[in-house]
């Protein structure tokens, strides 16, 4: 295992496999499309632009293929371009491609396979992130490239807009971002595209570097619906803007804390026991060890590779006699001593020459061995718990007693019975393989206390959690989900857990915890729930439209943009959610439009006010 | 006894091994006052490729006792001195058949023996395969049954061996197949003298070693 385990790590396993259950399940692709066909253009370091691009995709699935997510960065002539693609890890990956392919992509958008409303108009975005910039000409870069990239598309009824992410995080920071602001102040009246100025400092004076991708996206999708005003607006009409944004979401993550550490807090009530071994007397079946002294594993494997090369029981008729007589007993029912007599030592020598074949094979084939350990290390963790294995780590005699047995089988068993155990015999009195099962047992102990080491560390990360502060309601309803859950899968999961010796096993028995839950249907059913639902099932309807009612006051809602002067009415309002029984219930303002995202996760609303270029404009030029 | 194993000495060479008239002994050429190593090996093989590495492993056994010694499975060794070979008017008799003997001139000072490389010389090969023929005979047994005119087939084939002395080792050297297995010829069997499959397809007797050829 590369890192220990925390509890931080199992809950970002929880909360990602739930976001992807919950994308199939809160609907997906039957919310507002776009109007005119487009293209994204990222400015700025590719893993913001990767996070648009998911919320983007997000947003509009069905148009992945249809709309061009681009990263333009200042580069040798000018401009380079890449294309952020899908990589098999469900990741966005940038790839470079020439200018001539930024310009195959936008004379593609009009394609008549593409499935947008209209197609009079194309619309272009360019998201300059000013977070990588360290000084001011950077910027001047940036336009220059927006300028290149716009020559690039080669369209002339293209409408364009400027999305610039301001990072005012510190105040090193915040004396950049003045100079940017200048800088637009001066570029604003006779820009070619609208400029939208969003910034991480809100204008209630906190730092939000997370929801600014999350408003870049919902404006980029309300400013291309088929409210032609709307566009009309974004894109002509104010040409100077910021917005303010609000976003109830479903608490997802703290949904997955909760279930991880009862998980934790139960299942730390059931102490490792490895005391009751002290007197066990099927320590050494329990190691998988026989009463002749073969190990199970050998077994098997001399089985399965050479109990094919023994003879059928009517070939043993073809063995040498001293005359012609029948032998006295069907061969393969004689003891093995006799009927080697009856053969003139012909049946030790044959078994002798499988034997030879056996040993030939051993020596030479590693992957072999390896499979052998990977076997018995296998039933060795069926066996035994992690506390029987620490208890045999400080009792290594007691496993050397039972590894010492080795038998060979009596010569009174049937012919081909003595053939298949003294093979056995041949396998596990191999010292080199007996040597590497008993290497397998001390490994599994040492994974054992690395793995109680393990289990202590992931305890002891509990509490480096923030306590998760939904409210009583919240508790009480996941814990009755959870109590409920645990009751009816305790045996299982009790029993996986003890079952349970190595850091690697504990990693994977989370997991599997984890995945248990998402496919319990009762838990399933909860934890996949929509924002509307999951409230719902906790609150009921009233407390759910009073918990996103006050969002619907601009005055309730931070402005991405800290300005000298009041920024005004908004000249827009939306609020982005699921079209449904929520938006019928809510009492939405007159003017506040509704914009169907499909999705149930989330309920967003977005302010944009007009911005006078003199309103961002500081003292000095840049 | 230290063996180092040096390079051709044309001084101090051993040479031309061939088979006394009764077939029983070796005689081979031989600098004078040279001793002379003979290793046995499987048939067909050559000794000199199992050098360097058989030094170390001929320190660890006396190879000179008047007799062939095992040095590993299937290479035996025998040191014959110049004194010694002098003495042996008949040759040095042979360990056994169905194997290659192969002769190497050495010379002895103090606790060090170093064993020559023969001289490349198509003319005096250091080597001598000797073949043993032997005689196997099987056989489909039949009896005379009343009123019928040819004898009937028992269901028992005969095998005859050679006896315990030809020769042949009772190691699975020799074997015979039948019905899809292979049985391996044992030196109880070889004492028996002729043993008896019941089987209806006829056993074929095999040999392992091209040494040793049946008729």
């Amino acid at each position: 295992m590369d890192a220990s385990l925390t509890v931080q790590s199992i809950i970002e396993y929880f909360e990602e496999k739930l976001r992807h259950q919950e994308g199939y399940m809160s609907g997906s692709g039957s919310g507002s499309e776009p109007q005119y066909p487009m293209m994204v253009f990222h400015l700025g370091p590719d893993d913001g632009g990767a996070m648009l691009v998911e919320g983007l995709t997000r947003l509009w699935p069905q148009f992945r293929q249809e709309i061009p997510f681009l990263s333009a960065q200042p580069g040798a002539g000018g401009a380079e371009y890449g294309e952020f693609t899908l990589r098999e890890d469900g990741k966005y990956a940038v790839s470079p491609i020439t200018a001539d392919r930024v310009t195959d992509l936008a004379a593609g958008l009009s394609s008549a396979d593409n499935h947008f409303k209209s197609y009079d108009r194309i619309v272009a975005y360019f998201v300059v992130d000013t977070v990588g910039l360290n000084d001011p000409g950077g910027f001047d870069k940036y336009l220059d490239v927006v300028s290149r990239a716009e020559s690039a598309m080669g369209i002339g009824n293209s409408m364009s807009m400027l999305l610039v992410l301001l990072d005012e995080s510190n105040k090193a920071r915040s004396e950049l971002a003045k100079q940017i602001k200048n800088r637009l102040a001066e570029i604003a009246p006779d820009a070619t595209y609208s400029i939208c100025l969003l910034s991480n400092r809100r204008n209630d004076h906190r730092v939000a570097a997370r929801d600014i991708r999350k408003l870049a996206t919902a404006v980029i999708a309300v400013s291309n619906n088929r409210r032609v005003e709307t566009v009309q607006d974004m894109f002509f009409n104010h040409r100077l803007f910021t917005a303010g944004y609000a976003r109830e979401e479903k608490p997802t993550a703290d949904i997955c804390q909760f279930l991880v550490t009862a998980l934790i807090n139960r299942l730390s009530s059931l102490p490792p026991a490895g005391d009751g071994l002290a007197t066990a007397k099927d320590l050494a079946q329990r190691l998988g060890i026989s009463q002749n002294g073969t190990i199970v594993t050998l077994d098997e494997y001399a089985r399965d590779k050479f109990a094919s090369l023994l003879p059928a029981p009517q070939q043993l008729e073809l063995f040498p006699r001293r005359d012609r007589a029948e032998f006295p007993a069907a061969p393969a029912s004689m003891p093995a001593s006799d009927f080697d007599e009856w053969t003139m030592g012909a049946w030790s020598a044959y078994l002798a020459g499988l034997v030879a074949e056996a040993r030939a094979g051993l020596d030479l084939n590693r992957v072999e061995k390896e499979r052998i350990a990977a076997g018995y290390r296998a039933y060795l963790r069926t066996s035994f718990t992690a506390g029987e294995f620490i208890w045999l780590s400080e009792h290594p005699e007691r496993i050397d007693a039972c590894f010492a047995v080795s038998r060979e089988p009596i010569r009174q068993l049937g012919t081909l019975e003595y053939a298949v155990e003294y093979l056995k015999y041949l396998i596990s009195s191999n010292e080199e393989l007996r040597a590497l099962c008993r290497g397998e047992v001390d490994r599994a102990c040492r994974e054992a206390v690395e793995y109680m080491a393990d289990w202590n560390g992931l305890v002891r990360s509990m509490s480096t959690l923030h306590q998760v502060q939904q409210g009583d309601d919240f508790n009480s309803f996941y814990n009755g989900l959870f109590n409920d859950y645990y009751d009816r899968h305790a045996h299982v999961i009790e029993g996986d857990f003890k079952k349970t010796s190595s850091r690697d096993g504990l990693r994977t028995f989370f997991y599997k915890a984890v995945d248990g839950m998402l496919h319990d249907d009762a838990m399933s059913r909860a934890l996949c729930a929509s924002f509307e639902s999951e409230l719902r099932q906790r609150l009921g309807q009233d407390n759910v439209n009073n918990r996103v009612s006050h969002m619907l006051d601009p005055g309730q809602v931070p402005a991405y943009l800290q300005t000298f002067f009041s920024l005004g009415a908004p000249f827009r309002s939306f609020i982005l959610l699921e079209a449904g029984s929520l938006s019928s219930a809510l009492n939405i303002p007159a003017g506040t439009a509704v914009y169907n995202t499909g999705r149930g996760s989330a309920v967003e609303v977005l302010y944009l006010y007009a911005l006078n270029p003199d309103n961002i404009m500081y003292g000095g030029a840049m | 006894m230290t063996y180092v194993y040096a390079g051709p000495d044309p001084s101090c060479r051993a040479y031309s091994p061939r088979l006394s008239e009764k077939r029983d002994a070796l005689l081979w050429e031989c600098s004078r006052g040279a001793d002379t190593l003979v290793l046995e090996t499987p048939f067909g093989g050559s000794a000199t490729t199992l050098f360097p590495a058989l030094c170390a492993e001929l320190e660890s056994v006396d190879i000179r006792k008047e007799k062939f010694a095992e040095i590993r499975p299937g290479v035996w060794a025998r040191y014959v001195s110049a004194g010694a070979k002098a003495r042996m008017n008949g040759g040095c008799p042979l360990h056994r058949e169905a194997c290659t003997y192969t002769v190497l001139a050495c010379e002895t000072d103090g606790d060090v023996c170093t064993v020559h490389a023969p001289a490349e010389n198509r003319m005096s090969l250091p080597s001598l395969d000797v073949p043993l023929q032997i005689h196997v005979e099987v056989y489909p047994v039949t009896k005379h049954v009343f009123l019928k005119p040819q004898p009937v087939f028992t269901g028992f084939f005969g095998i005859e061996l050679p006896g315990p002395n030809a020769g042949v080792p009772g190691d699975g050297t020799l074997a015979y197949t039948v019905g899809g297995i292979r049985v391996p010829v044992t030196d109880e069997m070889l004492a028996q003298g002729t043993v008896y499959v019941k089987s209806d397809t006829e056993p074929r007797v095999i040999s392992a070693n091209p040494g040793l050829k049946l008729n």
